[in-house]
């Protein structure tokens, strides 16, 4: 099967040449897919797009460099231009750097992309007749604007999604169409001009460019328009049918249209790479509210003369009768949402512990924070993973936090009929981090393990009497993604292709078994295996070596337990938001930035008090 | 003569990699016009249309994609030239069935609005984003400052003094005041100045920052001591005088803005109580940079006035600014007092004469204006009006080269007015530690800062 992907507006007729659905990621600009394809050389120029036509087995990926503006831009736009590129180009390279750096410290939410072919999971009837009747191709305005939402997505992810709910219409009906007059007249113009016999209609024709150029140039909106405003455009109307009905070289015309064309292509595209990065920016950094809490709680901290702790909670972090979770975060405020909303849903509280895994950066803040606040019967127990003193692990080496790593994958739909939208999903998968549960937590049997970023909305009780039919991960599948999609990451090794990829979020993790089975043993064989390979794919690195860990050891949950995408998706039931069990914020969009969707921020929020002393004085408002 | 010799032959070899360059752009420009072209011809064929040109123009217009990707990076193949020309071909069979000329026009008129369409939203989105990121930290900066606040706290309460304290209220010596909350930005003030004068030994640094970032800053400069200069970090939460003597608390208002909500930036107006002993002071912003040696400022003649400060009433200039911008001359009392067409100043690098402003009581002035204007809409927000109408008549102009504005949103600052400038000042969005500061002026800033310190390389703190 063949499969093409587009990245410019005009292409949409292609579809008609192509027969099956194919999902390809591409990289986005910040997101270094080309790393993960080894193609950083070609990164260094600018952010690459493909354009080619692929065969869904082969890695034959092309990357183009994006096409920056012609020489007619003026000179302080290029300087835009290239600052641009710079930032681009920097940010890409720089977090390689640290991702080889370091790659297991890697302590942020990472969001990478990957391409998967989707053919296998949506097999399409090859009914090639045209089944498509009546439809009229006109010039819509927004057409072409469709196509290229549908490639932006492709290439940026989430921010385009973001972007398309801020767009607002134009309003502004009667100034586009000045505009529209001015445009054809100012074509006309040259040509005319050029006839001596017409000296009459070349005058009246600079004349009424040259009012609406003035009126153009005062107002942008229709409620500033000058009244008679009709009149002056039936005036325009009939001098451009004038000269329209003079035989005029068309060529330069033409020509100058397309320059025209050009030129605002042009400008758009950088304004594009413009804000996706900026978008990419805003989801990457920590909003100054939040870096002032965790310093308020830090100071606070050490101010405090002494947090020390009843004995008998020591006791209760080691009861396997309990019931565990653990959550990995650097984030006190998410970490603060999933266990109050936790608690909140469970009918017995007394016997919920959690343990919040945090870097040394943030143990500081996690530790007073949950030193100071309740969350009615249930204990909280705050590990700065980078002080832990874990037995046979190799203490020369630093532990460091890694978060669930974030993948975004991305499917393409291109079928004759209809456009089946694209989809953009994030999936995640244990990191580093949740390799060492089993000797972190040594007198414990089993923990639920609970991602930062969910909100918990029904009693979680009954994952502890769940039969796990003999697994060790009971996690909510993904099978959108099947193993046999990602055989380029998988590579060599023996794996059922047709089972699902599983997401981090909600896990039930038997420890016992994965003693039995020395997961972890195996995993880090898998990880050395895959460096030793020098391949640099430092981030599939984790991507691959987790669902081959856990290759047929995934017990299933039933779907109704999470829901997830409120981290990405914009159409979400909201009946099927109510009724989930947990809801999982995967995605860039998270809730605590501003930039999280606003209709799903609500769940979250009111998880927090806002009468707290710390968040009103940080001007916390999320 | 070698060496010459080896130079004009890069000068050569560059000549000619321009020349081809432009050879390429040329193509490259001449690729895109025939690929406008092939899509407006398309959009002429009726809907799902399979004609031989339909397929046609729709194979060479990959065919062009793909050659104009190639010739990015590297010359221009035979190939592409050979594809120029199949499109050519295809072009003159299009252009002989689709003739009509204003229908042309029409399809070409719904691009360049789908364009123009795109551009508008975007640029609404870039502003939006920018200030969205001018309201985020970085994480490495993030990092930073509760590394160096764990470790502040980690010392024994002796250990945390800095030394030489006792030149901290001798008038006879060169005083800078700097009031931040960022630990890096104040680092390269204080480093900046320091390795840019001659006679450091006599430079005393009062850095004012608010108590949640004192540890991280005071944590610095014990680790980092400003050689032979002297330095005091004080924090704002323990000027009790600020609430007995004024009753004010520089509670923070409800805005998103951090330059307005930050209490640190309207500490300015009280420097003669901040320095109770000092007689003159001059004050840098955290977004600047020391270029040269700035001790001569206490030599410029002040004419009685208090405030020194380069002004911004070129017209034409990106720095331009005037009187109306920032304050309601509508109301009849700023009318009655302030002329509108007087000139500007800016903040960034001003010299005090705190001797001067205490006998004029410039602060108590500046209160009024605080509440009157808290009453009715005098002026905007910031620092900046209630300075210029606080320090009305009492400012004098600074020569232009001792402090260059704009290299935060401004794209367009020459080079030799930067090298030559004294100080040079990020004002705007764009500030040398985010992401989104100006690439070009960056360097300025990060030859300032110690990436080889340890904890910036643990916080992935890089150049």
């Amino acid at each position: 099967m063949k499969g093409s992907s587009y990245t410019l507006p005009a292409k949409r007729r292609w579809r008609g040449l192509v027969i099956a659905v194919l999902g390809l990621v591409f990289l986005s600009m910040l997101v270094p897919l080309i790393f993960l394809l080894g193609l950083h050389n070609s990164f260094h120029s600018g952010a690459g797009y493909t354009t080619e036509q692929q065969s869904s087995a082969s890695n034959g990926f092309r990357v183009y460099d994006q096409h920056d503006g012609g020489s007619t831009r003026n000179q302080s736009e290029r300087d835009q231009s290239t600052h641009v590129d710079d930032l681009i180009k920097r940010l890409g390279p720089t977090l390689s750097k640290d991702f080889r750096r370091n790659s297991v410290k890697e302590a942020e939410n990472k969001t990478i992309g990957f391409p998967i072919p989707t053919d296998v999971l949506k097999p399409h009837p090859k009914t090639h007749n045209t089944r498509t009747r009546g439809t009229v191709e006109v010039v819509k305005y927004m057409k072409g604007d469709d196509e290229s939402e549908k490639s932006c997505e492709v290439k940026f992810g989430s921010y385009c999604l973001w972007r398309q709910e801020h767009r607002e219409k134009t309003k502004d009906f009667m100034v586009k169409k000045l505009k529209d007059q001015l445009y054809v007249a100012r074509a006309y113009y040259p040509s005319v001009a050029k006839l001596p016999a017409h000296d009459k209609l070349s005058h009246e024709l600079k004349q009424n460019i040259q009012e609406f150029e003035r009126i153009l140039g005062e107002t942008t909106t229709d409620t500033d328009l000058p009244p008679q405003i009709e009149k002056k455009l039936s005036k325009m109307e009939a001098t451009i049918a004038r000269a329209k009905s003079f035989p005029v070289d068309y060529s330069n015309v033409d020509k100058k249209l397309r320059q025209l064309v050009d030129l605002t292509e042009d400008e758009a595209n950088f304004h594009m790479k413009q804000s996706a990065f900026l978008y990419q920016l805003a989801v990457q950094t920590m909003p100054k509210s939040l870096q002032c809490l965790s310093m308020r709680l830090t100071v606070e901290y050490f101010r405090s003369s002494s947090l020390d702790l009843e004995l008998s909670l020591a006791e209760k972090y080691l009861n396997p009768a309990l019931h565990h979770y653990v959550i990995f975060s650097n984030n006190v405020l998410a970490s603060s949402v999933v266990i109050n909303s936790t608690v909140m849903h469970a009918k017995e509280s007394g016997n919920q512990v959690f343990h919040v895994l945090t870097d040394g950066q943030n143990y500081f803040a996690m530790k007073l924070w949950f030193f100071r606040n309740t969350y009615k019967e249930a204990t909280v127990q705050v590990l700065n993973i980078e002080d832990l003193n874990l037995k046979d692990h190799d203490n020369t080496t630093l532990l460091h936090l890694s978060l669930p790593e974030e993948f975004r994958v991305s499917f393409r739909g291109v079928d004759k009929r209809s456009m089946i939208p694209i989809k953009t999903e994030y999936i995640s998968v244990f990191s580093h981090s949740h390799y060492l549960l089993p000797k972190i937590f040594r007198t414990l049997d089993k923990v639920v393990v609970l991602d930062d970023d969910i909100i918990v909305q029904r009693d979680l009780s009954a994952l502890w009497s769940h039969d796990m039919e003999g697994k060790v991960n009971g996690a909510v599948q993904f099978c959108t993604v099947r193993l046999s999609q990602l055989k380029n990451y998988l590579g060599e090794n023996n794996f059922d292709g047709n089972s699902c990829a599983w997401m981090t979020g909600l896990n039930i993790v038997d420890l016992v078994r994965w003693r039995e089975r020395d997961l972890t043993e195996t995993f880090q064989m898998l990880v050395q295996e895959q460096l030793s390979m020098g391949e640099g794919l430092s981030e599939a690195v984790s991507l691959r070596a987790s669902l081959l860990t856990f290759q047929g050891l995934v017990h299933a949950l039933d779907d109704a337990w999470v829901l997830s995408g409120l981290g990405h998706d914009y159409g979400l039931d909201i009946q099927g938001i109510r009724k989930a069990a947990v809801l999982h914020f995967n995605g860039n969009m998270k809730p605590w930035l501003e930039l999280g969707i606003p209709k799903y921020r609500g769940y979250w929020r009111k998880f927090l008090n806002p009468e707290n002393q710390f968040l009103s004085d940080c001007n916390v408002n999320p | 003569k070698q060496e010459q010799s080896k130079q004009t032959t890069v000068r050569h070899d560059r000549n000619v990699q321009s020349q081809t360059r432009r050879v390429i752009d040329e193509k490259v420009k001449e690729m895109k016009d025939q690929l406008t072209r092939a899509k407006v011809y398309l959009n002429f064929a009726p809907p799902n249309s399979n004609s031989q040109l339909v397929k046609e123009l729709k194979l060479r217009i990959k065919e062009v994609e793909r050659a104009m990707g190639e010739s990015k990076h590297s010359n221009l193949s035979k190939s592409a030239l050979q594809r120029m020309k199949s499109m050519d071909a295809t072009l003159l069979k299009a252009s002989c069935v689709y003739t009509d000329c204003s229908a042309m026009a029409g399809k070409l008129r719904a691009m360049t609005y789908n364009a123009e369409e795109q551009v508008r939203t975007q640029k609404k989105e870039v502003t939006f984003l920018v200030q969205l990121a001018g309201r985020t930290t970085p994480k490495g900066l993030y990092c930073l400052s509760m590394r160096l606040t764990a470790e502040y706290f980690a010392l024994q309460p002796e250990e945390r003094n800095f030394p030489n304290q006792h030149k901290l209220h001798d008038p006879n010596l060169y005083h800078f005041a700097v009031f931040s909350d960022n630990v890096l930005a104040c680092a390269v003030v204080v480093s900046s100045t320091i390795s840019s004068s001659m006679e450091s030994g006599r430079i005393i640094f009062h850095v004012v920052t608010d108590s949640l970032n004192l540890p991280a800053i005071s944590m610095w400069f014990l680790l980092n001591p400003p050689g032979k200069a002297t330095i005091q970090v004080q924090s704002i939460d323990t000027f009790e005088w600020l609430s007995t003597k004024y009753g004010t608390t520089l509670q923070k208002q409800n805005s998103h803005d951090p330059r307005y909500t930050s209490a640190l930036n309207h500490l300015r107006f009280y420097l003669p109580d901040v320095f109770p002993m000092l007689n003159k002071i001059l004050l840098l912003d955290h977004d600047v940079v020391v270029q040269r040696d700035v001790t001569g400022l206490w030599n410029v003649n002040m004419k009685g006035k208090v405030n020194g400060a380069v002004e911004t009433c070129q017209e034409g200039e990106p720095s331009f600014r005037q009187m109306d911008m920032f304050i309601n001359f509508s109301d009849p009392m700023v009318a009655k007092r302030f002329g509108v067409k007087t000139c500007t100043w800016a903040f960034g690098m001003n010299m005090f004469d705190l001797h001067e402003w205490r006998r004029r009581n410039l602060t108590g002035l500046y209160h009024n204006y605080l509440q009157l204007g808290n009453k009715r809409p005098l002026w905007k927000a910031g620092s900046l009006p209630l300075g210029w109408v606080t320090f009305y008549n009492q400012t004098v102009a600074l020569d232009r080269r001792w402090h260059v504005l704009g290299l935060g949103y401004d794209s367009g600052v020459g080079r030799g007015n930067i090298e030559r400038a004294a100080v040079i000042h990020y004002d705007g969005f764009m500030k040398p530690w985010l992401d989104i500061g100006i690439e070009k002026y960056k360097d300025y800033w990060r030859k300032h800062v110690k990436y080889e310190h340890a904890y910036l390389q643990q916080c992935n703190i890089h150049r």
